[in-house]
């Protein structure tokens, strides 16, 4: 399953603080507080629709330094749930 | 307590209010006064003997459910050199009397309910209306402005004993200069507790000013751009205050002369 972001060429957001977004969601008319690891994905996924395995590895030349173990992969769905659940990212449908 | 304030020489105003003494036959002895609106009649009536606190909490009301050209923030407002001081606070957090102190120690007021923030351009809005004390704070600034003018005391409302400051005059007078927001400083009331004004990030500043907004969920990407650009063009801090208000006053005295 590909996911793709939703709505983010309409969205807005600011930052003042390291690792702290904060992100107007024009199709919730929400407002969000959102970690830079969330707008990396948000990110990578505007510029094409990505599998998990394809996001994983994109973010891996992001994160040079970070290893993607089963904690951090879980880590990484956990905050695909979220931003799925606020209406930032969807599934594509084929 | 309105002598300071011109009547309008326009036809047009925003609000065509009405404050009516009815009695009710069936209770002769407890004469009581409606709120009109456009001949609409928004709330139960109040004991007449209240009509001053209620017209104050209905014009809030007005202002509050329908300003919606404004960024609406629950929050005092005063400024020096048109510079401005942003109080926002729940209440009971001392906001009112903060700004019922500067504003006698040489600050204009603004308000000390609203900030009115200007979408298209980020400045303030004056709405100079009476200071609402309430309980302590009432003996509290008759101490610290002798020359106050407060009106009667109203015991036994929803927030206790409720009293009104008519803002000074030049206040009043000023009430068409908009001001340059610079500081936005979250006031906190702790009985006894050592003063302390700390900076605050801005993103937890951005979060918590949209919580003390009246209307930001209303008025959608206006209302963040608008808060952004406020965060961006302000100092943020938290301050904790326990009872001196000189000190306090001087603690943000220096903050507007550059000292902090």
């Amino acid at each position: 399953m590909r996911w793709r972001s939703s709505r983010c060429d309409e969205s807005k957001w600011y930052f003042w603080d390291a690792e702290k977004y904060v992100f107007f969601n024009t199709g919730s008319a929400q407002t969000h507080q959102l970690s830079q690891f969330a707008v990396d994905i948000l990110t990578l996924l505007k510029t094409q629709p990505l599998e998990l395995s394809e996001l994983i590895e994109q973010l891996a030349g992001v994160y040079e330094n970070l290893e993607f173990d089963a904690e951090t992969v879980a880590y990484l769905q956990e905050t695909m749930v979220l931003l799925d659940g606020i209406g930032l990212i969807e599934p594509e449908m084929m | 307590m309105y002598a300071d304030y011109l009547l309008s020489a326009d036809d047009f105003v925003d609000f065509h209010i009405n404050l009516l003494s009815r009695t009710h036959w069936r209770r002769p002895w407890q004469p009581q006064a409606h709120f009109l609106l456009d001949d609409d009649e928004p709330f139960e009536p109040f004991p007449r003997d209240t009509a001053l606190p209620f017209l104050e909490w209905g014009l809030n009301w007005c202002v509050a459910t329908r300003a919606h050209h404004y960024l609406m923030l629950h929050a005092g407002v005063i400024a020096r050199d048109d510079q401005a001081l942003i109080l926002p606070a729940w209440p009971g957090s001392g906001k009112s009397t903060l700004s019922a102190a500067l504003c006698h120690r040489g600050w204009r007021l603004l308000s000390d309910e609203f900030g009115l923030v200007r979408p298209k351009d980020g400045l303030l809005a004056p709405f100079p209306r009476l200071v609402a004390l309430k309980n302590e704070s009432i003996a509290v600034i008759r101490a610290f402005a002798p020359d106050a003018v407060l009106g009667p005391e109203y015991p036994k409302t929803r927030k206790g004993t409720l009293c009104h400051l008519r803002p000074p005059t030049d206040s009043i007078e000023r009430d068409q200069e908009l001001a340059q927001p610079r500081w936005i400083v979250f006031p906190q009331f702790k009985a006894g507790a050592a003063m302390s004004l700390r900076p605050m990030p801005r993103t937890e500043a951005f979060v918590t000013l949209s919580g003390h907004s009246f209307n930001y969920d209303l008025i959608g990407l206006r209302g963040f751009e608008t808060l952004a650009h406020l965060i961006d063009s302000c100092e943020c801090y938290r301050f904790e205050y326990g009872g001196d208000l000189e000190q306090a006053v001087a603690q943000l005295n220096a903050l507007a002369d550059g000292l902090i």
